[in-house]
């Protein structure tokens, strides 16, 4: 995902000029260095000063540029927290926060590098959209359209290097809408970001099962597709959501929320991250493992006889 | 504007703001006096190019207030050059106020946010290092708290002005020497100020802040010099300047004056009001010892008590 972001951002920088990258002492992945080595003059490294990576995003965009700051998730969100929110969010600006290793992604680097509550920290804040492509194609598409957008502050959570393409078979990414993955009825799985992996894993399980499932990707965490999860919790029996985020502030909160606003008699499972700092290294698929987010604890909790 | 017409605007300004204060009931009085005689140099001694009536004039030098706190002096500036009507000024902080306890972009003419310290700087930097992307002819000014220089990211912003030199950005430090609550070398100590932005790579000038002389000289420094580095200019401000019972005071951050108090502060700022060729001028620069002894026995107590 990190690479692909990287060449539709170089590709991008080629034709629209006001596009510019602010990093803090990371080293720049891929074609981000080809942008560096072309346009010397958009590439800004702040080193490892997070804060006035934000604040200075926010003096170019008034200016009219287009910033994106880019580092690690816990770097473009946590550290400079109040800095997104009063200087991007406040302002309502069009700069892009793109968060590499959302989740546990940098699973041996500990807690200090897991944004475990990304999602739910950023959707806290008024006027920021979030988005976490589940794959390297979303992210091409959610990478497009974050160039061109004026509506204000993104956040853009992305995994690291090396995810497979879930989605070439659906149908076109749009910004603020789910996107049916397959199709089903009786159940339908939510998911968004690297996780989704997992999510089609437990979506292939079920199937055997003789379930006919349905597999969502909710790239657009905020603003949400109120009306589609509503439509996809009552055209299903059953719901399950599987995200890389605590267990509150994320997704499967506000499906529960929307089959209580909407009164929809539809059973929900929900699969996070759990609400602990674990102290285990291992592979990203070693720490899900241990938040209890892997195909064996998600399929034996779901009961499909 | 000779300077004697600028002392004039100084003292009509501070009524203004404790005027504007006393209305809502609300308000930063003595960080909004430290800086008034700043604020007329640069919107009325020709240091920024603005145009009121024109707020969004792509060819404006950008002005960030970095300590929103000191608001009023802002808005009574902006209000008496018509970037919004003056009876905006009677409805601060109420509901269906254009003008809050701090800046906001709903403003005309502000060009960003602040009321969190340590902010102004850097959005500043952005603005100064796009400008030059642009090869835009505008300026970027900024005024900053001394308190502020506590923040660890105004530090950040300093080394990244410095590094990628940006000589169209002025920091204009408001030295009143307080916090919200402390003398600030009593807090955590920021002094020697000026060898520390030197040290981060400013040119730094250290001026009376209340002079209109050194503060016309610094700024047409600003606009003449050929450095690639940006400028600091400390300024040693007396907080609350204008009223003697608020001047260098720990008690006078945010409180407003009551009974008594109006009386004699309004007594003692319409007084230099009307006084043709007031002078707000501490002059020696012994700015330091003047506030020292005079707040000496304040202070002592103080102390004596955080000690006890």
């Amino acid at each position: 995902m990190r690479n692909t972001f990287a060449d539709v951002f170089y590709e991008a920088g080629k034709r629209e000029k006001r596009l510019a990258v602010v990093v803090a002492d990371i080293s720049p992945a891929g074609s981000i260095q080809k942008f560096r080595e072309d346009f010397p003059e958009r590439f800004v490294n702040t080193g490892v000063s997070e804060q006035i990576m934000i604040g200075m995003c926010a003096g170019m965009a008034l200016r009219g540029l287009r910033p994106f700051a880019y580092t690690i998730a816990t770097f473009t969100l946590f550290r400079p927290f109040e800095f997104v929110r009063d200087d991007l969010c406040y302002q309502n600006l069009p700069v892009t926060v793109v968060g590499i290793g959302g989740g546990v992604t940098y699973s041996t680097l500990g807690g200090t590098h897991h944004a475990m509550e990304d999602v739910a920290v950023a959707g806290a804040i008024p006027n920021l959209s979030i988005i976490a492509p589940c794959d390297p194609a979303e992210t091409k598409a959610a990478t497009l359209w974050c160039v061109d957008q004026t509506r204000g502050p993104v956040y853009l959570r992305l995994g690291k290097a090396g995810e497979p393409n879930l989605t070439e078979q659906a149908g076109p990414w749009e910004f603020g809408k789910l996107r049916y993955l397959r199709k089903g009825h009786d159940v339908c799985i939510f998911s968004y970001g690297p996780i989704m992996k997992l999510a089609l894993e437990v979506a292939s399980f079920l199937e055997q099962k003789g379930q006919s499932v349905s597999l969502i990707s909710a790239h657009t965490l905020k603003p949400l597709d109120r009306e589609g999860i509503a439509a996809a919790l009552t055209q299903h029996q059953r719901a399950v959501v599987i995200e890389e985020c605590v267990p509150r502030g994320g997704l499967s909160g506000q499906v529960k929320e929307i089959a209580s606003d909407e009164r929809i008699d539809c059973r929900i499972n929900a699969f996070t991250l759990k609400d602990e700092f674990i102290h285990c290294y291992g592979s990203h698929a070693d720490l899900l493992s241990a938040h209890g987010l892997d195909l064996q604890t998600i399929s034996s909790r779901l009961k499909v006889v | 504007m000779i300077t004697q017409n600028l002392e004039q605007k100084a003292a009509e300004l501070r009524l203004q703001i404790l005027l504007t204060a006393l209305k809502a009931g609300k308000g930063h009085v003595p960080p909004a006096f430290s800086w008034v005689e700043i604020g007329v140099a640069l919107f009325y001694g020709g240091h920024l190019n603005i145009r009121p009536h024109e707020p969004q004039w792509e060819g404006r030098d950008r002005f960030i207030l970095s300590k929103g706190h000191g608001c009023l002096t802002l808005y009574a500036i902006m209000a008496d050059l018509g970037f919004f009507p003056k009876t905006e000024l009677e409805n601060f902080c109420s509901p269906g106020s254009l003008l809050a306890g701090h800046p906001d972009t709903n403003i005309p003419g502000v060009e960003g946010i602040s009321g969190s310290l340590g902010h102004g700087l850097g959005v500043s930097a952005g603005l100064a290092l796009g400008a030059k992307l642009y090869s835009s002819p505008w300026n970027v000014v900024t005024v900053l708290g001394d308190g502020e220089c506590q923040e660890g990211s105004v530090w950040e912003a300093a080394m990244f002005a410095s590094h990628h030199r940006l000589n169209n950005l002025m920091a204009i430090l408001d030295r009143n020497g307080l916090g919200a609550t402390n003398y600030t070398e009593q807090s955590t100590a920021l002094e020697p100020l000026v060898d520390k932005w030197n040290a981060f790579g400013w040119e730094v000038m250290k001026i009376d802040g209340h002079s209109f002389h050194e503060l016309h000289a610094a700024m047409t420094a600003f606009r003449q010099r050929t450095f690639l580095k940006p400028l600091m200019v400390v300024a040693q401000t007396v907080k609350g300047k204008g009223v003697s019972f608020m001047e260098g005071s720990v008690d006078w951050h945010h409180r407003m004056p009551k009974g008594k108090e109006v009386d004699e502060a309004l007594q003692e700022l319409k007084q230099a009001h009307s006084l043709p060729g007031f002078s707000a001028n501490t002059g020696d620069g012994s700015w330091l010892m003047i506030f020292v002894m005079r707040h000496f026995t304040r202070y002592f107590k103080w102390s004596q008590g955080i000690r006890a």
